[in-house]
């Protein structure tokens, strides 16, 4: 018969979580923060374009995104306070005004005839921009002391995968020219230079150190 | 009421006439009544001596996209399965069939089924079959028995009065719905 | 992007033809066909051209549903933060999915009805109802008007394919009605959160929901009387939050809407 009273290891054998990650409580607030503004712009454009698009599986599409990015906000208000961050609003902000001013590029076509422009920015830009930062963080976050946040982060992953996949394929099935497909790749330029400036979605370091120049000050 | 005009509407029933294959000598008395808007579509066809009498509610022939406006392909289907079944009653399977006011709703979905498939296996009229198909189902059960009988009247092109008698009976056997009160039937849209 | 995105701005593809909602209350044949014995008005399926009705209703709840995903759409978008807090947005944006789901179920049911999209014409009245710029008022406007609305008519059809032994309408219906109880009494709970300190703000909310309910009776197309084709459910609409006297109020408003419609149709008529 098995002694229940022998000593086991707190880690079983398996489990290889370490203690150590890159972020302090500070950092990861402040990362969790952004990522709260970000998907608040988001599913706000999202909604707001489902009135002008006239594709009608696009419009769905949209309608349904636009709920899991609201839902990725609220996961990201609810870790704040955990953060010892309980203004939930203070920290919810954009990584610097490079992000504004491409989440203003992101959103300002409205015209029915924009859809691809539209789905560009969101799907072949933000999103894979997103998935790199959530992925970063996840990774380089404690697994112990971080854990709620990896949870969270895990579940918007997992959205983040399927709907870029989705959109994806919208993108694809609607560019059917030359003339379409540069507009797609003028779009993408476009924004991509506007996220490289701001240093990507939460700011120079989004995705590791920053790495200081000579002569400047990190 | 309508912006339906006569002459085009009269050259939609020379047409389906023809191609459902009425013979020339065969007289058509068409009424409209033009009250009747869409999705009210009610028709009912009368024969009798070499001569067709077939009603139409206004909505048989309107847009349903542009309200009050004929809608040509859609009204040459009507037209012809009006024919079709004025056909039926003169010669056709269907001379000892009741008066339309006097057949029941499940006996009229049958016949239309009837109807509309051979409408399209001659082809040259926009059919809706799914439409067809639930109208049907409304009518005589939503049922597997109901759906085979729905395939064998769709695909024959020989039915008699008798024969949609008997079908009728499968499909009451096999309908697990209560029987209805007293319905109001299509041709009670006729104004008395 | 533009804040208040106007009716004539909806976006929609080719096979879509828009319509004015007044024509069709202002046809002179509804007066005609009121002048007539045709036994109830009542969307039943023992009634002349049930399936042509039904299906005509069903492409209207579809048009109506895509309306209703722009308006919680446009409403995640049009106000700031200060002007709908972010819980009531992260509602908004619970609603356009439901409503895209919505839309999903109707293209289906379409299909199983034999209506195909774009086959009858849209009037934008729902989402004219989402056009308030006070975010209260739109809510009342919309999660409690046009949604109430939703509630008599899915129950309308869900009894239909009760009657009728049609499986799929009355599973579907079933569904689509659990969220819009839903989706009315987020409309409720906001409203009484938002106006708590504000009695004026909120008459003018309630007020507006008057009107706009009045434009949703539509000449009798809702009510409690035989001439009425949708039915009001008084027992969902409790379960989402109205009282009863909200309830008899709608009724009531039917009634006028009704008796005003068939007054300015028989005017129509005679001249």
């Amino acid at each position: 018969m098995s002694d229940p009273y022998k000593p086991r290891a707190a880690f079983a054998p398996w489990d290889r979580r370490e203690l150590p990650g890159l972020f302090t409580v500070e950092e990861s607030a402040r990362r969790v923060g952004t990522y709260k503004w970000l998907e608040m712009r988001l599913f706000e454009s999202l909604g707001g374009w489902v009135a002008t698009v006239p594709e009608l599986d696009v419009k769905l599409v949209l309608g349904r995104h636009c709920y899991h990015h609201a839902w990725h906000a609220e996961l990201m208000d609810k870790r704040l306070p955990e953060l010892r961050e309980m203004n939930t609003d203070r920290l919810c902000e954009p990584a610097n005004d490079g992000i504004v001013a491409f989440v203003d590029a992101l959103r300002e076509p409205e015209a029915p005839e924009h859809t691809i422009e539209k789905l560009v920015g969101v799907f072949r830009v933000l999103l894979p921009r997103k998935i790199a930062a959530y992925t970063y963080h996840l990774n380089g976050t404690s697994r112990i002391t971080d854990a709620p946040t990896q949870r969270s982060l895990g579940f918007m992953l997992q959205d983040e995968f399927e709907d870029w996949r989705e959109g994806e394929m919208l993108l694809q099935s609607m560019i059917e020219t030359p003339e379409e497909l540069e507009r797609a790749t003028r779009r993408q330029q476009e924004l991509e230079g506007l996220l490289l400036a701001a240093g990507g979605i939460a700011g120079p370091g989004t995705l590791g150190p920053v790495v200081a120049t000579e002569g400047a000050s990190v | 009421m309508v912006k339906f005009d006569a002459a085009e509407l009269l050259a939609i029933a020379e047409r389906a006439a023809t191609e459902v294959g009425v013979p020339d000598a065969v007289e058509i008395d068409m009424d409209v009544d033009e009250a009747l808007p869409l999705p009210l579509i009610a028709s009912a066809v009368e024969a009798s001596a070499g001569k067709i009498d077939a009603w139409f509610s206004g909505g048989c022939f309107e847009s349903p996209k542009y309200q009050a406006i004929l809608e040509p392909d859609v009204s040459k289907t009507e037209l012809g399965a009006a024919f079709l079944r004025g056909r039926d009653r003169l010669d056709g399977g269907f001379e000892d069939a009741p008066p339309d006011g006097e057949i029941s709703e499940r006996q009229r979905a049958i016949w239309d089924v009837y109807t509309d498939g051979r409408l399209a296996q001659l082809g040259g009229f926009v059919m809706n079959e799914p439409r067809r198909r639930y109208t049907y189902r409304l009518r005589c059960g939503f049922n597997d028995v109901a759906d085979a009988e729905y395939q064998r009247l769709w695909n024959t092109s020989s039915l008699t009065w008798a024969g949609l008698q008997e079908t009728e009976d499968r499909l009451v056997a096999a309908d697990p719905r209560p029987a209805t009160k007293k319905s109001i039937r299509q041709v009670s849209l006729r104004q008395s | 992007m533009r804040k208040q995105l106007p009716p004539e701005m909806l976006a929609r593809d080719s096979r879509f033809v828009r319509t004015s909602i007044m024509d069709q209350v202002m046809d002179p044949r509804n007066q005609m066909i009121g002048q007539r014995d045709l036994g109830s008005a009542r969307l039943q399926p023992e009634r002349p051209a049930a399936g042509d009705r039904a299906r005509n209703l069903m492409h209207g709840i579809f048009t109506g549903e895509i309306q209703a995903l722009e308006g919680a759409g446009r409403t995640t978008y049009d106000f700031d933060d200060e002007q709908a807090p972010f819980a009531l947005k992260l509602d908004m944006a619970r609603q356009c999915w439901d409503e895209s789901r919505h839309v999903e179920i109707s293209v289906k049911l379409g299909d199983w009805m034999g209506t195909e999209i774009g086959e009858y014409s849209e009037a934008t009245f729902l989402y004219e109802a989402a056009c308030a710029p006070d975010p209260i008022l739109r809510l009342c406007g919309v999660n409690r008007a046009l949604e109430g609305l939703a509630i008599d008519v899915f129950n309308t059809m869900k009894e239909f394919g009760d009657l009728s032994g049609d499986p799929v309408l009355e599973f579907c219906e079933d569904w689509m009605l659990a969220d819009e109880v839903t989706h009315v009494k987020m409309g409720s709970d906001w409203l009484r959160r938002l106006t708590e300190n504000d009695p004026e703000r909120r008459e003018r909310a309630l007020e507006f929901q008057r009107g706009v309910d009045k434009l949703f009776s539509l000449g009798g197309f809702r009510g409690e009387t035989d001439e009425n084709p949708i039915q009001l459910a008084r027992k969902l609409r409790s379960m989402a939050g109205f009282s009863t006297d909200e309830i008899d109020e709608i009724s009531e408003i039917s009634v006028q809407a009704q008796a005003e419609a068939q007054a300015m149709a028989g005017g129509a008529v005679a001249s």
